[in-house]
């Protein structure tokens, strides 16, 4: 039987339905209307924050924290342009997020027509697929490809533009099959040719990296048998690594961590892309580097064997053939650092139970925090490293929160807080369980520890400084729980935090 | 540094030679020279790039180019295995006595003579950029007024076809 053509917004929806998004992060605009009905008559989530910009997070941490990719749908215009900061983010941290927008008619297309934008030629460095469609025909094989890749291999966003007048226009839905992007076959030789680098080294090590998710067991496994000493990168950190784990290593890291690592003469170097934060200069030690994107093999470490295939495959593959060594492996002792910052990092996680979720801002609270955690799960750190994006942390946890159920903590620094603020509202309207923890030092500490004499960070004040909010009153015109917590008393307030939306402002020094 | 040419099938649709000449670009990679055209099956372009870069380079071009989800097929030609041939447009400065001499010129290069004015004269050559090279330096002398040179076109020698490979 011949069913009945669908409007290209009832498409849109269909196919969301059949590729199992339960959820869309989006804002309203007029372009937008018709994908926003067919969304209510569907009975799929709409979840609207105060800001596209907003939408985009919560989907990256909708994504972190439970594995399921969500939509985010926006209009035409600004709509579209303010997703940018969020999509560079998840593209950067490898995150998966199926972004439509709405734009003018075809009819207006590129006569600079009101909130007019080509979103696909702004987004196409920062997603592996960008598209607009021109006909509703298109539209079920065109979501159902960029989802597909969104999904496959690195994982990345991708962003479908579709016209007005093509949501209204009708076609036929097919149902056609998603397309299988086979994952790379690991070739016999080149494990062979691992083991083989790795038992003649003295002091092998492992660095593991955000390509690592999954992999953890099949890590541990194979750094027990051979020895290896295991370093993550900062989005690599995971629990599941066992004894042997040093810890994040990189220009933020404690110096025995990186002298550790300078330590080791050849490193089985997985799923990483060797930020600039942790490689910058050529050393002597010998690189093995397995990665599911061929294009991060050699590109900024030249290594003696690039292997291009899913980690765990590579390391299951490899454990069998590496040599058993009786070796003790030497876990160095990260220097306490007790003021400010690491001090609150180490209250927040005292105080937080198990199953917390915890998100961070970017700036010295994230990497204090980050370096002070260690070990968690990872689908429990919601973080962005890559682009390092300040206001980040609020909404990303709203999409963790509303993806999991769990108890959300954002550990944030005054100047990055003061970036998205009014997601409060949404947490609110959400009635999530997310306590926010400013560590507030009324400055960008990190901006300004760069500056080295007082004379400089005197001269440069308004570049540093933030404006003296009171973040209790805030809090309460939002109606959350809002208050002062002096730093010794933060672990016993949170221990004791209501449910629901909490604030809690901590002036740090420094 | 070598000169490499990469020969690429890509989806033939709006955005697919913005998304490869922003990737090059970006990535800051030195491109000598790059050619679009249409292909036998209206679905693809084909895309013939110059590049010059030692190995390591020359392998990151390729996965990053490889990577991209508009590229079908991408395969890197070497002069001893393929046919590549530019196409030189040339207008020079030319006295009525120096005709005959530019005349013999053409003959000994094989080019053609499209349009003849007062003055001037407009050549036509395809070739390897080598022999493109060469003309050129001899016609140096005359005065060069412009000219228009295509990247190099290339296909595989042989009955093998990208497309099926």
């Amino acid at each position: 039987m011949q069913s009945k053509p669908l409007s290209g917004a009832e498409i849109v929806v269909k196919a969301l339905r059949e590729l199992n998004i339960d959820v869309v992060f989006g804002y309203s605009g007029s372009y937008a209307m018709p994908i926003i009905e067919a969304i209510h008559r569907a009975g799929v989530r709409f979840v609207q924050p105060t800001s596209e910009g907003a939408a985009v997070h919560a989907a990256d941490g909708y994504f972190r924290a439970s594995g399921r990719v969500a939509a985010v749908l926006t209009t035409s215009g600004p709509g579209a342009t303010n997703l940018v900061t969020g999509i560079a983010t998840a593209y950067m941290d490898s995150v998966p997020i199926m972004i439509l927008t709405a734009n003018v008619p075809t009819f207006k297309l590129g006569k600079d027509s009101f909130q007019e934008v080509d979103i696909t030629g702004i987004v196409t460095p920062v997603t592996k697929y960008a598209h607009i469609i021109k006909s509703a025909s298109e539209l079920e094989p065109e979501l159902k490809k960029a989802y597909a890749l969104a999904v496959s291999g690195r994982t990345s966003p991708v962003l479908i533009d579709i016209p007005f007048d093509v949501l209204k226009e009708e076609s036929d839905y097919l149902g056609t099959a998603l397309t299988k992007y086979p994952k790379p076959v690991l070739e016999t030789s080149a494990v062979e040719e691992a083991a083989r680098l790795i038992n003649s080294s003295r002091h092998p090590g492992i660095l593991a990296g955000g390509g690592c998710s999954g992999a953890e067991e099949a890590i541990r496994v194979l750094s027990e048998k051979a020895c290896m000493p295991i370093f993550t990168s900062l989005r690599g950190i995971s629990s599941g690594y066992g004894k042997n784990l040093v810890g994040a290593i990189g220009s933020s890291a404690p110096a025995s961590f990186n002298r550790a690592y300078n330590k080791c003469d050849l490193i089985l170097a997985l799923g990483t892309r060797f930020s600039d934060r942790m490689y910058s200069k050529p050393t002597n030690k010998k690189f093995i580097h397995v990665d599911s994107d061929a294009a991060e093999i050699d590109k900024v470490v030249p290594t003696a064997l690039g292997i291009n295939c899913d980690v765990t495959d590579a390391v299951t593959a490899l454990t069998p053939l590496v040599d058993e060594r009786d070796e003790r492996v030497e876990i160095p002792s990260s220097p306490k650092k007790s003021p400010g910052l690491s001090r609150l990092a180490a209250s927040v996680l005292a105080g937080a139970e198990e199953g917390t979720i915890f998100a961070t801002d970017v700036g010295s609270h994230q990497l204090r925090f980050l370096h002070a955690v260690r070990e968690i799960a990872k689908n429990e750190l919601i973080t962005s490293l890559g682009l390092g994006t300040m206001g980040f942390g609020l909404p990303s946890l709203i999409g963790a929160c509303l993806a999991t159920g769990k108890r959300g903590i954002l550990v944030t620094g005054d100047g990055s807080f003061n970036m998205n603020f009014n997601e409060l509202a949404t947490a609110k309207k959400l009635g999530l369980d997310v306590t926010v923890v400013i560590g507030n030092n009324f400055s960008l500490g990190m901006i300004s520890d760069l500056e080295r004499s007082e004379g400089e960070r005197d001269a440069l004040s308004d570049a540093i400084e933030t404006p003296k909010i009171n973040y209790s009153a805030l809090a309460r015109a939002f109606g959350a729980n809002g208050k002062r917590v002096p730093l010794g008393r933060l672990k016993e307030e949170l221990e004791l935090r209501p449910s629901g939306l909490n604030v809690f402002d901590v002036h740090i020094k420094g | 540094m070598n000169k490499h040419y990469i020969s690429m099938l890509v989806e033939n649709r709006a955005g697919v030679l913005s998304r490869i000449s922003g990737l090059i670009a970006r990535r800051g990679y030195n491109i000598e020279a790059l050619s679009v055209c249409a292909t036998e099956d209206e679905n693809y372009s084909r895309m013939t790039i110059e590049i010059l870069g030692d190995e390591r380079t020359i392998n990151q071009i390729r996965a990053q180019l490889t990577k991209q989800a508009e590229v079908v097929r991408l395969k890197e030609l070497n002069a001893s295995d393929s046919v590549l041939r530019e196409l030189l447009l040339i207008k020079i400065s030319v006295g009525k006595s120096e005709i005959p001499e530019i005349v013999d010129l053409t003959r000994i290069y094989n080019a053609k003579t499209v349009d003849i004015a007062a003055g001037a004269m407009t050549l036509e050559l395809t070739g390897r950029a080598e022999k493109l090279d060469s003309f050129i330096e001899v016609l140096k002398p005359y005065g060069i007024i412009e000219m228009a040179r295509s990247g190099s076109s290339a296909l595989e020698r042989g009955s093998k076809n990208l497309r099926e490979a």
